[in-house]
């Protein structure tokens, strides 16, 4: 039916088992739940940065297909792509978080196609790693360690990860954010 | 509520009778204006008692106690007009209209789940008093028997008669009796009765099933706001009534459908020890083009299930205009017409408001009163037209009156009071242009304005619900002869035709109903005017965007970027007209609007997305708000350019 070639990545099918999984252990759908057991995150990159989502908010994973600019759109739009026949609004985390423009490869950009509340959008980052099992425990609920103040405002906490730290991001903190500027105009 | 219902089907019946009912109501309404021209037509005595007999006797089944009561009183009245006893007066219409407005909310109170605020002892002692009056009266000029009523009839009212006098004082009694002529409207519904004492006169079944039904409901009067609610929660998700005639022809089409895909897949499926495949090319181009057939009709098909007569918002009109007329003591007389035009349900929807504005206005302000018009050597009565009809690929509908007209003059002269022409603009508008400023936002804010030109209130917000909905609205008028309203609606607002153009890289989409024409031009035809590019149109002065600049559209790296030809697309809106800069016009195509989602949806100038057959999403631009942002920003512009203004007002801008 889709004639674009929408490659779904290796990892848009493995996030539906781990979905179900992590509902039976985290079983919440919006925002973050420091209390016990495993945590499952969606970790990618922005520039030289690794970020985390909750993986109970992500709908799928695509390569970045053809995306139309949309005239007037707040700054951080990147635009609108086809995801199968609905207009999906792309907003571009790196313009958002008002990060210099990318030096890397775009090969490796994806689409995380999030959803809450039943407004859905896709986050345009510069590269999707993997899931992240992680006990809830090794986040350290941070909400403002002077990342700039549109980081702060919208990230949940960090997850120590080794020698790497992954910055958690709250995805209704950041979509209210993002609606909110939007209705600005 | 009974045992013998579960709680889905008593919602299905809590929806099916809301929707009948209102349809009754408002039928009723209708009936009654007619009746007052009619008094003393039978027919439609006996069909305004039948309708009203219905939802009492449904809204009994399901124990909505509070409209079986008001119904009762008004129907006991209706029974005196029937069989001649008291005749349909103004005096006694009103009131008759005012217990089917109390019933109106009450059935609304039953879709919200929300106790309405009804006087409805109120309404009953009013009704009660006309039906004492209405017997004194007759009991003094006895002898104008129900002649014409035949037999069954006769005896029916004659039962009725007997109980109404006696029960009247005990009300559930009557309740219960004057629903006897009729059981069989009532459904039988319930399992065996409980044993409650039958009424005195009348032992036997017949009696105790509506006695019953009674008990019942009144047992479930504490259920019944919870099935209120069920139907409350139905209004989200909307129903539409389809003639089984159109879904038979879907279902055709959709047979049709599957017949061409399987033609498809067989075709490519066995490819092994094809040797002639020219001749199995030309028989993939037939499959796809019989597809091509089905699903051009099929979209028809299925846009015609959404397509409902316009009658359902012009039935309301009967009884708005006798009520307004009657309050302003003016004589005004409603000539309907092309009620069977269809439109978009969601269309529908949409044109009711701006349809009551525009016609509360000519009777408001539009015709005169009787007086007036005697001296003018006009007919006492005034006439407000409505006629719709379709056009092309656009339904248009006409209201018009015979009353005062607009004054070209003193609009000009409040514009500029107002600041929103200068006065040398003024001087350049025709006089249609300058009716047609009405619909300025700006314009009709101030009351004031309505008291001095007779119209305003609200006609911005009539174009923008208009414009909301890809339609257009204008105004002719004349002086002393009356004016004429003309709204021009899409057929369907979820497809379109669209113009698709090409600026640089980019692709938009837009709307073909605005588009007059477009021209070829090249960049030595644009002059500027005080600043602003502007096109000499057949020597006419028209406006021009760069849709590149506006969009910002990013230059492409050879150079300027800019192709040698360009060409000019000449949108219109009302009486405004705009040319759009573009590069390239590709083609046309028919494009499905999808909404951009709520974080870009509020943007101006863009009308929303659509995604073309290779898979990309193009833009589709809201040439109305271009327009509106256009002008707004030529009005609020730097004062080098209200010179230019003047001169694009003359374009008829």
């Amino acid at each position: 039916m889709e004639t674009t070639g929408m490659a779904i990545a290796p990892l848009g099918r493995q996030e539906e088992t781990t979905r179900e999984l992590s509902r039976e252990i985290s079983g919440v759908p919006g925002g973050v739940d420091f209390g016990e057991g495993i945590l499952q995150l969606v970790s990618f990159r922005l520039g030289e940065e690794e970020y985390a989502l909750d993986v109970m908010n992500v709908h799928e994973i695509n390569r970045i297909s053809e995306v139309t600019r949309v005239p007037k759109a707040p700054y951080f739009v990147e635009g609108v792509m086809n995801l199968r026949g609905k207009i999906l609004p792309v907003i571009n985390l790196r313009k958002r978080f008002g990060f210099p423009p990318p030096t890397t490869d775009p090969e490796e950009a994806r689409t995380i196609v999030v959803f809450h509340e039943g407004l859905t959008v896709g986050l345009a980052v510069d590269q999707v790693f993997q899931v992240i099992r992680i006990g809830r425990e090794k986040i350290e609920k941070n909400e403002g360690i002077g990342l700039g103040n549109v980081l702060d405002a919208v990230m949940a906490g960090v997850a120590h990860l080794g020698e790497n730290l992954v910055v958690l991001l709250d995805l209704p903190k950041l979509l209210a954010a993002i609606q909110k500027d939007a209705g600005k105009r | 509520m009974s045992e013998g219902f579960d709680n889905d089907e008593m919602k299905e019946i809590v929806q099916d009778f809301l929707q009948e009912a209102s349809e009754m109501l408002e039928g009723l309404d209708n009936y009654f204006v007619q009746l007052e021209n009619n008094p003393e037509d039978r027919t439609l005595l006996n069909e305004i008692f039948r309708t009203a007999h219905s939802i009492k006797g449904s809204a009994g089944f399901i124990g909505l106690n509070r409209i079986v009561e008001v119904a009762h009183h008004a129907e006991n009245v209706l029974n005196q007009l029937r069989t001649g006893n008291m005749r349909a007066e103004p005096a006694v219409v009103d009131i008759i209209l005012e217990s089917m407005d109390a019933l109106k909310v009450l059935v609304n109170e039953v879709r919200t789940g929300e106790q309405a605020d009804v006087d409805i002892d109120g309404i009953n002692m009013k009704l009660d008093l006309l039906l004492q009056w209405g017997e004194d009266t007759h009991s003094e000029t006895p002898g104008e028997e129900a002649g014409g009523a035949d037999s069954e009839m006769a005896s029916a009212v004659r039962e009725e008669k007997v109980l109404d006098t006696r029960a009247m004082p005990k009300e559930e009694a009557s309740l219960e009796e004057s629903s006897l002529p009729e059981t069989s409207v009532v459904p039988p519904p319930l399992p065996p009765p409980p044993p409650s004492p039958p009424p005195v006169s009348h032992p036997g079944p017949q009696v105790v099933r509506p006695a019953s039904s009674r008990e019942e409901a009144q047992n479930a009067e504490a259920g019944s706001p919870k099935g209120a609610e069920g139907g409350g929660g139905g209004e989200a998700d909307q129903t539409i009534r389809v003639e089984i005639s159109r879904l038979d022809s879907v279902m055709n089409l959709v047979g049709e459908l599957v017949l061409g895909r399987n033609r498809l897949v067989k075709l490519s499926g066995d490819i092994d020890g094809v040797t002639d495949f020219e001749r199995r090319i030309k028989e993939v181009a037939e499959a796809i083009s019989q597809l091509n057939r089905v699903t051009t009709d099929l979209q028809t098909a299925v846009i015609k299930t959404r397509m409902q007569p316009i009658k359902k918002v012009l039935g309301k009109f009967p009884r708005m205009v006798r009520d307004l007329s009657r309050k302003m003591g003016k004589s005004i007389r409603l000539e309907l017409s092309g009620e069977e035009t269809e439109l978009d349900k969601s269309v529908i929807e949409e044109i009711g408001d701006p349809l009551v504005h525009i016609i509360r206005n000519s009777i408001d302000h539009g015709i005169e009163m009787p007086d007036d018009r005697i001296a003018q050597g006009k007919d006492p009565e005034g006439v407000v037209r409505i006629s719709a009809y379709q056009e092309g690929n656009s339904i248009v509908i006409e209201i018009s009156d015979d009353g005062r007209g607009i004054d070209a003059e003193k609009i000009r002269r409040k514009a500029v009071e107002k600041g929103i022409i200068t006065e040398a603009d003024a001087m350049r508008l025709t006089d249609s242009e300058a009716v047609n400023i009405i619909f300025m936002p700006g314009f009709s804010t101030a009351e004031k304005v309505t008291d001095v030109s007779g119209r305003g209130v609200g006609m911005d917000v009539v174009r923008t619900n208009i414009n909301k909905i890809n339609g257009s609205v204008e105004i002719s008028t004349q002086k002393g002869a009356g004016s004429t309203f003309t709204i021009r609606l899409p057929l369907t607002i979820a497809i379109i035709q669209a113009l698709m153009v090409t600026i640089g890289p980019e692709t938009y989409a837009i709307p073909l109903a605005s588009v007059v024409e477009t021209v070829k031009i090249t960049e030595k035809d644009i002059k500027t005017l005080s600043g602003s590019e502007v096109l000499n149109l057949r020597q006419q002065v028209l406006p021009l965007i760069r849709l590149r600049d506006e969009f910002k559209v990013p230059h492409q790296g050879d150079g300027t970027g800019i192709p040698e030809g360009q060409y000019v697309v000449v949108v219109q809106v009302g009486s405004k007209n705009l040319g759009l800069v573009v590069d390239r016009l590709p083609y046309q195509e028919e494009v499905v609007i999808k909404s951009m989602g709520q974080i870009l949806s509020g943007i101006r100038g863009l009308a929303g997305a659509t995604i073309t057959g290779d898979g990309r999403v193009v833009i589709i631009l809201d040439v109305g708000e271009i327009l509106q942002d256009v002008s707004l920003r030529v009005k609020k512009g730097v004062t080098s350019l209200d010179s230019v203004s003047s001169e694009r007002l003359e374009a008829g801008v």
